[in-house]
């Protein structure tokens, strides 16, 4: 017996011939352990299946794991929490562990002021970046290349390396402690701008003479033709800008030195600190604290496809 | 139990030339003109001279007291005190300053938590760049030197002097990171120490002595007799925190991290060397289980499972761990860390201080010292501990009511307040945060990668060396 594996697909000669019977044809070599190509390849089509499965399984577990992780202690007491071994499901649902992470910080303070550093980042982007990305993408002026590069360069500067003298700044200006602190270093997006420009750059030229020969002033440009045509990467852009800010701990903490704009990535770990061995409150914070992530990213998640889809006007 | 503690007296203190220099005193001088018209004048204006230079020298002397003493004013003094872990029992000793001692004397604190310890010490750094200090704050035990050096914080012993205050009372334990070149520059707010949970319903059943081991010996056979009864390792170590290590380092090898003067490591030597070894075998005959800070989720889940024999953790947790232990239907007790060949033991004292930082009048640094003073008295030394788990900072603290009771209702208390005894001060090099993170890193290669630890221990010891000397 021959050990040659089948090809997944046999020839279609080769099935005509097994197929017509006419006893002249020589008999198709048997294939591996015996089975016929025909068979081969609906093997070789399950097992693809099978391991797509497989792999698809393994990449949820691997980011959804996490996520059930943190849903599942949110609703466990600490005894069950951390249990050995541990329990992969709650017998009843502590929702108060949801109240204790509400009471034991200032929950609502530390949302509201969330939600105005990144409404306020978001508003302060959208006006930032739309017309320097129209300007890099459709003038011509001297010195356009070297200040996009600078707006590219500032994309590789750590935060941590600007932190202090924006924090001593900031000191000087009487601006710790405020809102503003925490809404002005983002407001310029180098990232943002890099988005859009590239996306304005694919709107034909025709578009924009036949708006100027209607007349149309730059802002009309820019808020009839442009923003349209570009409402898939703006969303992106928008959603990456909304979780950076929502989630950003780092600067919230260094450049605040008391909770009057604190924001609640930096409250949350508090929890752990009032109690570092029940994860349940300090999970359910953490509930409370993607939630809003999750619920936008669903409304948005059909623009985000569009925008890296996105191949030009239709 | 009864406890003695080695008192030090200020004539003890190591007393060196000062080398911080953090609050201007005036001086005033003041000369005459020898006049020509003869010597019978000059006498007398000579007399008027010295007169005033002494005069002016007992005005400047009281001026000096003046400005470390506080006194009301007509106004308010509005304080700023940043706190560092136990934000809740802060805040409470903030709002009853302000509703007693604070209306009194006119101040008001505001309290406002940074998050932990580094991140602390990083906005402390930061706001002293700015400007932006607060008046008071509280952080590691450790940083006593970092932030004196730095003139960061001032020096408390004018301040002590100006009320006669002494500071006998406050030597729970070892004492050395208060000081700075014989000088007080901190007093301390929050004190902990190593010790040794033990399953004492398994001790029990394993006919063991229920208060678990004394010697490292007695400790291998019980962790033997714990791996048979549970069929696997019943201790996991984890060094998350790694004055834990220290603690060994102190108690197995006898020896310290790093030299007396902090200039060199002792990863080279003997002591270190078998100590790391002793923990890696324990891991290799399947007695302990060893992880690292990623997982101490499950390091604290062990602490109060029926499986778990042992744990070496803070004893500002044995409130936290004690309710796991009760809620799992497990009696767990509070020992000493098991002592070393010869007898000897050692832990790190850890826990916080509370500084006056440099910045503000001479009303609001008098102001801030008053603070201090009423936060770390006797009374609120007990109110913490009883809040809290950490250990009182005043020796006058443990005979109170509130810390008797509390000793009676958990013995653990009792012990951590003898463990402390034997305690020694944490590293305060300041760049001993980095070093945390490099030693943690090589010694778990060593128990994880089964390495020498003859050959990587004196390898880490260059490594780092080069940091310290850097």
């Amino acid at each position: 017996m021959t050990t040659t594996i089948a090809p997944p697909a046999p020839p279609a000669s080769a099935k005509n011939s097994r197929q017509s019977g006419d006893g002249n044809s020589p008999p198709s070599p048997p294939t591996l352990r015996g089975v016929t190509p025909r068979v081969g390849a609906t093997l070789w089509k399950v097992v693809r299946v099978i391991a797509r499965i497989v792999i698809s399984l393994a990449l949820v577990l691997v980011f959804a794991g996490p996520f059930y992780w943190m849903v599942l202690t949110a609703f466990q007491t600490a005894s069950e929490a951390l249990s050995i071994p541990p329990q992969f499901w709650v017998d009843s649902l502590r929702w108060d562990n949801f109240v204790a992470a509400f009471d034991r910080v200032n929950f609502g303070h530390f949302a509201l002021n969330s939600a105005i550093v990144t409404g306020g980042t978001l508003l302060g982007q959208f006006l930032i970046i739309v017309p320097a990305a129209y300007a890099f993408a459709r003038f011509q002026f001297k010195g356009r290349d070297v200040l996009f590069g600078v707006v590219l360069a500032t994309m590789m500067i750590p935060g941590q390396l600007i932190f202090l003298p924006v924090f001593a700044m900031y000191a000087k200006m009487g601006l710790l402690n405020t809102h503003l602190s925490l809404i002005l270093p983002f407001i310029a997006s180098g990232f943002g701008i890099f988005l859009l420009r590239q996306t304005f750059m694919r709107v034909p030229d025709s578009l924009i003479e036949a708006a100027r020969l209607d007349h149309a002033s730059e802002f009309t440009i820019i808020r009839r033709i442009m923003l349209p045509l570009a409402k898939p990467t703006i969303v992106t852009i928008g959603l990456i800008t909304f979780i950076g800010t929502w989630n950003n701990y780092f600067f919230p903490l260094v450049w605040t030195t008391t909770d009057a704009v604190r924001t609640l990535p930096v409250a949350i770990p508090r929890l752990e600190a009032l109690d570092e061995i029940a994860p349940t409150i300090v999970m359910a914070g953490n509930m409370l604290l993607v939630v809003p992530i999750l619920i936008v990213f669903l409304l948005a998640r059909r623009h985000i496809i569009s925008a890296f889809t996105y191949t030009g006007v239709k | 139990m009864p406890l003695s503690f080695p008192v030090r007296t200020n004539s003890q203190r190591t007393t060196s030339t000062r080398t911080i220099s953090t609050t201007s005193k005036k001086g005033t001088t003041m000369s005459s003109t020898r006049s020509s018209r003869g010597r019978a004048r000059a006498g007398v204006l000579a007399s008027i001279a010295l007169g005033s230079v002494l005069l002016s020298g007992c005005t400047a002397a009281n001026a000096d007291a003046a400005s470390y003493t506080y006194e009301p004013g007509e106004e308010t003094v509005e304080l700023e005190f940043w706190t560092a872990a136990v934000e809740d029992v802060n805040q409470e000793l903030v709002d009853m300053f302000n509703e007693t001692r604070g209306e009194e004397l006119n101040i008001h604190v505001t309290a406002n938590y940074q998050g932990d310890y580094v991140e602390t010490e990083q906005k402390v750094n930061a706001a002293a760049l700015a400007d932006t200090l607060p008046n008071m704050f509280v952080d590691e035990v450790g940083m006593t030197d970092r932030f004196a050096r730095a003139t960061t914080t001032l020096n408390l012993e004018p301040y002590m002097a100006a009320v006669e205050m002494d500071d006998a009372d406050f030597q729970m334990g070892e004492t050395d990171n208060l000081y700075v070149d014989g000088d007080m520059y901190a007093f301390p707010h929050m004190r902990s120490v190593p010790v040794m949970y033990v399953n004492q319903d398994m001790m029990r059943e394993l006919g063991l002595k229920e208060t678990g081991p004394e010697t490292f010996d007695e400790f291998e056979e019980y962790l033997e007799a714990a791996h048979d009864y549970v069929g696997g390792p019943a201790m996991i170590f984890c060094d998350y925190d790694f004055w834990v290590m220290e603690a060994l380092f102190y108690s197995y090898g006898g020896t310290a991290v790093l030299n007396d003067d902090e200039t060199a490591s002792m990863y080279d030597t003997e002591g270190a060397i078998k100590t790391i070894e002793w923990i890696a075998d324990l891991e290799d005959r399947d007695l302990i289980k060893v992880t690292g800070a990623a997982d101490v989720s499950a390091f604290f889940a062990a602490a109060g499972s029926a499986d778990t024999a042992f744990t070496f953790l803070s004893s500002g947790g044995i409130q936290s761990i004690l309710g796991l232990a009760a809620g799992n239907g497990v009696d767990v007790g509070v020992s000493l860390i098991p002592a070393g060949e010869n007898g000897q033991r050692g832990v790190s004292v850890g826990g916080s201080n509370i500084y006056l930082a440099n910045t503000g009048t001479d009303q609001e640094k008098a102001a801030a010292f008053e603070f201090m003073k009423w936060t770390s008295d006797t009374e609120r030394a007990a109110y913490s501990s009883s809040r809290t788990g950490y250990l009182p900072v005043r020796l006058s603290a443990l005979e109170t009511d509130v810390i008797q009771d509390l000793m009676e209702t958990t013995p653990g208390y009792a012990v951590a307040a003898e463990q402390i005894t034997y305690g020694k001060p944490r590293p305060a090099t300041k760049a001993y945060s980095e070093l945390e993170d490099l030693m943690t890193e090589r010694i778990h290669a060593i128990y994880f990668d089964d390495l020498d630890a003859s050959e990587a221990m004196p390898a880490l010891a260059e490594e780092v060396n080069e940091v310290l000397n850097r």
